[in-house]
């Protein structure tokens, strides 16, 4: 009688977690609770109005709620949206659905573990986890390997050139540190300023240091010069080399004139203007210049070249963007639901087709130009979060690396000093705090 | 030399009774009347600026997240933040070369528009700079001084590549930041100058002029006395406003990460502190600096009151 008992209990049990989970159900069932019905998914967005990525998320918004009766309140209110969270959510004043970015996981203690939504269906009856790298899903979780966001689009990084005007670097690009140096070299020596760098803009101008110590160090190397309290992770000699390297281009003059007075996007629309040959940048940037670009161009992209004896040369920095459910969610089924549904071929083709974006669900094909990054994401051994999540060490991003980072690139210190005093003023920042 | 006509000489003018003798007298009819204000002024100003103070000895990340008692070490931290005494040095800088550039503008103004015709025209025109938001003047120079922006292509097109600069890099955005809010502010000083001169009897003037003044003379012996009283509103008001520069900063140096520290100002440091472009926020600290700015601030105004005051004249 007991047994009978404890097995009807665990039953049901199972039942509800089931049910309200969303868990093996597909989007729109009928067997889904009705309670996520009773009140609208408010649902607040980074992505302003106007946006590519804002017009497919308010025609999927609308197609979510024909196709399953539940409501969804958006708000697009573009990046002012992040600092918003902070304070609004922990005083329940947020939304159900949050903007999610895989490099902000950190910032926020308050989001929900979304395993429910990884073992959910897509509209197309596909499992929404099946569809997800395994690399995406690591840059997708909490160090504890909890994930905290669902991705909708993937963001990668590498140098962008014009194909039509260097074909010769199309044909055969630079994979090496040498052969990248040689081939800058080889543009400021025709008259096109080798690389474009918009200076003022701190994490742009640190991406060069920190991907040619993730070359030389491996993934977690940047972040721990912050992480490490004792600041003695800046006794690696890869940091000098790394800061060697990266001040060597600003000593040949490889970066434009007055690079680094350059306000973002100056740098980057005269790059597209065929003013400079090469951009560090993320795979939005083709998208981004679209507009600006010159007659003809054709954005391409090779990966940053490796160094020679480094650990990290099969590494990629990848970036995701996609939605996060609130710990304090008035609606967490609707909102499983919502995520789940964002994951179906229609919004994740429309975030490739429309967005320009490379989508995360790997039956999605993305835009053609973007096609290797997924392929280099999916296959690479080592992975990391945009600039390996540094800026999210407290707040010594700002107050110890920006600045040292400025001094490197302005050649005020030199790469000994660039690491004595990164070393000294990361001890003395944890010391303080 | 005293070219002011012994009739219109300063005295001191029957003091009518103030502060706590005043307010005894007619204590229980003021009552009633002053209660919502002081209410409103409790609820909205002091107890907010009280519990800033509160947090400022708290370890706090906001709503949401607890708050521990830190006791003095987010003064400690501020005291031995290198970053800090750079923002601090620059906040002073700001002050006094902005309180200086502003003088030195006004004084010219005045000079030139004491008797000029269509001052009205002019006053109008200078007060322009201050009435646009300081986020359009950021950008505004911000493509202005850019590498490839108007003035270093404005200086190529003259033979004077020599001088192009990469203004907006560390070397200089703050010195381009301290002119645009000269250039912002000194419309302010201006208009408010020139209205206290309107009311100037012209008789002084005609005076002055029998008596042989020169233009910096009408300046130094009737203009300046008698715009004194105002002079110390207008040097505070400018005071207050320099030290509390943060838009431009932000949108010259580019608001798609945090301004460098070689452009920074309190009120910035204040704001990245307290919203963080990674990280999380630190509201403890920012706090602490949000009351020694305070202190700061009140320093300064009382001893430029005092550097300032001065009789009412009469005539």
């Amino acid at each position: 009688m007991v047994r009978a008992r404890r097995a009807v209990g665990l039953t049901i049990a199972v039942a509800a977690a089931t049910a309200l989970t969303g868990c093996g159900a597909k989007v729109g069932d009928d067997a889904q609770d009705s309670a996520a019905k009773d009140q609208p998914v408010v649902v607040w967005s980074s992505w302003a109005q106007g946006t590519s990525q804002q017009k497919v998320y308010a025609k999927a918004f609308e197609d979510f709620t024909k196709d399953t009766g539940i409501k969804v309140e958006a708000l697009f209110r573009g990046p002012e949206v992040w600092a918003t969270l902070k304070t609004a959510v922990p005083a329940g004043q947020g939304p159900d659905v949050l903007p999610a970015d895989a490099s902000r996981i950190g910032d926020y203690d308050f989001l929900t573990d979304v395993t429910p939504v990884l073992d959910a269906k897509t509209p197309e009856g596909a499992n929404v986890g099946d569809g997800i790298s395994k690399n995406l899903k690591t840059v997708t979780s909490d160090p504890d390997g909890v994930p905290r966001m669902i991705a909708d689009e993937i963001l990668a990084y590498g140098i962008w050139f014009n194909a039509a005007k260097n074909p010769g670097i199309a044909s055969s690009p630079p994979k090496t540190w040498d052969e990248f140096v040689a081939a800058a070299q080889k543009s400021k020596a025709a008259g096109t300023p080798a690389i474009s760098l918009d200076g003022t803009q701190a994490r742009q101008t640190s991406r060069w240091f920190s991907w040619a110590l993730l070359r030389l160090a491996g993934a977690g190397a940047f972040r721990e010069l912050g992480a490490d309290k004792t600041g003695a992770a800046w006794d690696k000699p890869e940091v000098t080399k790394a800061a060697a390297l990266v001040q060597g281009l600003v000593k040949d003059g490889l970066f434009q004139p007055g690079f680094e007075g350059s306000k973002s996007p100056a740098a980057q629309n005269a790059w597209a203007k065929n003013e400079m040959t090469f951009l560090l940048q993320g795979s939005w940037v083709p998208d981004e210049t679209g507009a600006m670009q010159a007659p003809g161009f054709d954005a391409r992209y090779f990966a940053f070249p490796t160094i020679e004896g480094g650990s990290g040369n099969e590494l990629v920095q990848m970036g995701a963007l996609g939605w996060s459910i609130s710990n304090k969610a008035k609606n967490t089924e609707g909102a499983q639901q919502l995520l789940a549904y964002l994951q179906g071929e229609k919004v994740q083709q429309a975030i490739a087709d429309e967005a320009n974006n490379i989508p995360a669900q790997s039956t999605a094909t993305p835009p053609e130009r973007l096609a290797d990054f997924r392929t280099a994401i999916d296959e690479a051994g080592q992975v990391t979060v945009t600039d390996d999540n540094a800026p999210a060490v407290g707040q010594w991003w700002d107050k110890v690396m920006t600045p040292l980072i400025s001094d490197l690139m302005n050649a005020k210190v030199t790469p000994e000093q660039f690491a004595s005093r990164g070393k000294a003023e990361t001890a003395t920042f944890w010391r303080n705090s | 030399m005293s070219i002011l006509p012994s009739g219109l000489r300063r005295r001191r003018a029957p003091q009518p009774r103030t502060g706590a003798a005043a307010v005894r007298s007619t204590a229980p009819s003021l009552w009633p009347f002053v209660l919502p204000a002081l209410a409103v002024y409790v609820v909205l100003y002091l107890g907010p600026a009280l519990f800033g103070v509160y947090v400022s000895f708290m370890r706090w990340e906001g709503l949401g997240s607890p708050m521990t008692f830190a006791g003095l070490a987010n003064y400690r931290r501020m005291l031995a933040d290198s970053g800090m005494h750079t923002v601090l040095l620059n906040t002073l800088l700001l002050m006094v070369v902005g309180l200086v550039g502003i003088g030195i503008v006004t004084l010219i103004a005045m000079l030139v528009l004491q008797r000029m015709r269509g001052r009205r025209i002019v006053r109008v025109v200078v007060f322009v700079p201050y009435l646009i938001s300081p986020i359009a003047i950021g950008v505004a120079f911000g493509f202005l001084l850019d590498p490839q922006g108007l003035l270093n292509v404005s200086l190529s097109s003259l033979g004077l590549d020599s001088l192009r600069q990469s203004w907006l890099g560390p070397d200089l955005v703050f010195k381009c930041v301290m002119a645009a809010v000269t250039w912002t502010l000194s419309g302010l000083a201006i208009v408010l100058l020139l209205a206290v001169i309107d009311s100037i009897p012209a008789s002084l003037y005609e005076s002055a002029d029998l008596a042989g003044a020169t233009a910096w003379q009408r300046l130094w012996y009737v203009t300046l006395p008698m715009s004194r009283g105002v002079l110390g509103v207008v040097v505070t008001l400018c005071l207050i406003q320099l030290m509390k520069v943060f838009d431009i900063v932000y949108t010259l140096t580019g608001a798609s990460g945090t301004p460098p520290y070689s452009a920074r100002t309190f009120a910035v440091e204040q704001y990245v502190t307290m919203s963080p472009f990674g990280g999380r926020p630190d509201f403890g600290y920012g706090s602490a600096l949000g009351v020694a700015f305070v202190v700061l601030v009140t320093i300064l105004v009382v001893l430029l009151r005092r550097l300032l005051r001065s009789e009412p004249v009469e005539y």
